[in-house]
């Protein structure tokens, strides 16, 4: 038995029972509502990602559900213009066509030429308001609609739509029964303990059951200052010892410093910190992300970009000239969330690159 | 102190989250060819789910990590000591987050097949 349950954690997120199909409101991105969907394929559930402001993927609705399909053919409700002045629908939204209830893919005949089959659904869309409700639906059949002809590719929909741009669905998902923790009301914690092969996505490591204990020794002790980082040679030595472990490098104490992380704009930070003729890529997937400045002072002007490099061989650094402190000068390379690996070499290559442009 | 050109800062809070095989490569290991020039952080939000405790580390050389530790002295204050106690150089604190990092990265690895694979 398998066991899904779900918590994306967020605080907008709810379910709304509407006849026997759970709507799963303000679930954040294409993927996962996609992703999460197809877990659901079929159950009874429908996805809805409604709000203007968190419509990221420019979709202004999004439901799916087995072969069940509905898109709309009126966006022009959707057109509208947050008070913060953004569009809420992008232009993949004038793709779509109403159609009204979809009984398998093979009624999917593209674009346009889709044609209703069974009852329609309305949207109410209310001015000023992200409250959009389902007046009409089928109450044990869930309504879909799905931004993406790939996407509906991928639910096995038509060739036809096969252009619009989807996240890629895992085809393993596609196996699973439908969702355990609607049919279980027991929570994942103790379906584990009995036994049950439980993939619980909410589940995070229980800090308050292990770190807890660690943190209240010494506030039972009176402990509850502000301890200097200098004071706590304990605390730099096992960084330093766990730290230089695992990255092959030797750390000692006085290599690690503590802090309690808070982030905060300098003010003594000088003049600006990027221009275009800085701007310095790498070879991908290291790449210059963002500008960053802090501090009040205008800019330098602009300098054409240096001439690019020969293929194949490394662009060289650009001319940086003097005006503005070295110091405060700032690039940004992807971390590690955005997906970017920086390897050995090319990290072995930005520091060639600084010891030469020092030496310059 | 040696003032070079180019200071690299590298972010590896999730340093220990990769998946299928793949291996983390630090700049902490090129430290010692570069001195003075990386500074390597980290943090015990992402790595022992301490998030909330505002607990952080940086490494670096140590006449950098005396000029950053007399800066912050000044401007963002000190991790508490119940952070520090709860954290992995604490007495408890070692006791506590000794193989969650492994712990987490399996349910996260599990989570990664059933979602990704295809």
């Amino acid at each position: 038995m398998l066991a899904l349950a779900v918590n994306l954690g967020m605080p907008q997120f709810r379910v709304h029972p509407v006849g026997s199909a759970p709507l799963l409101f303000g679930v954040p991105g294409e993927d996962l509502r996609l992703r999460w969907a197809r877990a659901f394929t079929r159950a009874p559930v429908a996805l809805m990602n409604m709000s203007r402001r968190t419509s990221t993927s420019g979709h202004p609705l999004g439901l799916l559900a087995g072969d069940l399909f509905w898109t709309m053919d009126r966006p022009r409700p959707f057109l509208s213009t947050t008070s913060s002045g953004r569009r809420f629908c992008s232009r993949s939204c004038r793709r779509f066509r109403l159609i009204s209830r979809v009984d398998g893919p093979a009624s999917l005949r593209g674009r346009g030429s889709l044609r209703p089959v069974g009852r329609p659904v309305r949207l109410s869309v209310a001015p000023r308001s992200d409250d959009v409700r389902l007046r009409r639906m089928d109450r044990d059949q869930v309504v879909l609609v799905l931004a993406g002809r790939k996407s509906l590719r991928a639910f096995g929909g038509s060739p036809g739509w096969e252009k619009v741009t989807a996240p890629r669905l895992s085809r393993a998902s596609r196996n699973l029964a439908p969702s355990a923790d609607r049919a279980s009301p027991v929570p994942p914690p103790p379906l584990a303990a009995a036994g049950v092969d439980v993939v619980d996505f909410g589940w995070e490591t229980d800090f308050p059951t292990r770190i807890r204990p660690g943190g209240g020794h010494p506030a039972d002790r009176g402990g509850v200052t502000r301890t200097p980082t200098r004071r706590q040679p304990a605390l730099r030595d096992a960084i330093a010892g766990s730290n230089g472990a695992s990255r092959g490098a030797g750390c000692a104490r006085q290599n690690v410093l503590v802090t309690r992380a808070r982030s905060r704009r300098s003010s003594t930070c000088a003049t600006p910190v990027e221009t275009k003729e800085t701007r310095w890529r790498c070879s991908p997937p290291i790449g210059s992300r963002s500008r960053r400045s802090c501090g009040s002072a205008a800019r330098p002007p602009h300098r054409p970009k240096p001439t690019s490099a020969p293929a194949g061989s490394r662009p060289p650094p650009p001319s940086t000239g003097r005006d503005g402190p070295e110091r405060a000068r700032h690039r940004q390379f992807p971390s590690n969330p955005s997906g970017a690996v920086i390897e050995s070499d090319e990290l072995a290559r930005i520091l060639d690159w600084c010891d030469a442009r020092e030496r310059s | 102190m040696r003032r070079p050109g180019a200071l690299l800062i590298f972010d590896e809070t999730y340093d220990h989250f990769l998946y299928g095989g793949r291996r983390h490569v630090s700049a902490a290991a090129l430290a010692t060819v570069h001195p003075g020039r990386v500074v390597v952080t980290g943090s015990a939000s992402k790595t022992y789910a301490m998030t909330g405790w505002r607990l952080g580390w940086a490494l670096a050389s140590p006449e950098l990590v005396s000029a950053m530790a007399a800066y912050q002295s000044h401007s963002t204050s000190n991790a508490s000591s119940i952070s520090q106690e709860a954290g992995p150089g604490g007495a408890d604190g070692c006791r506590a987050v000794a193989g969650v990092v492994e712990e987490m990265l399996a349910h996260y690895a599990r989570r990664r097949e059933l979602m990704v694979a295809g």
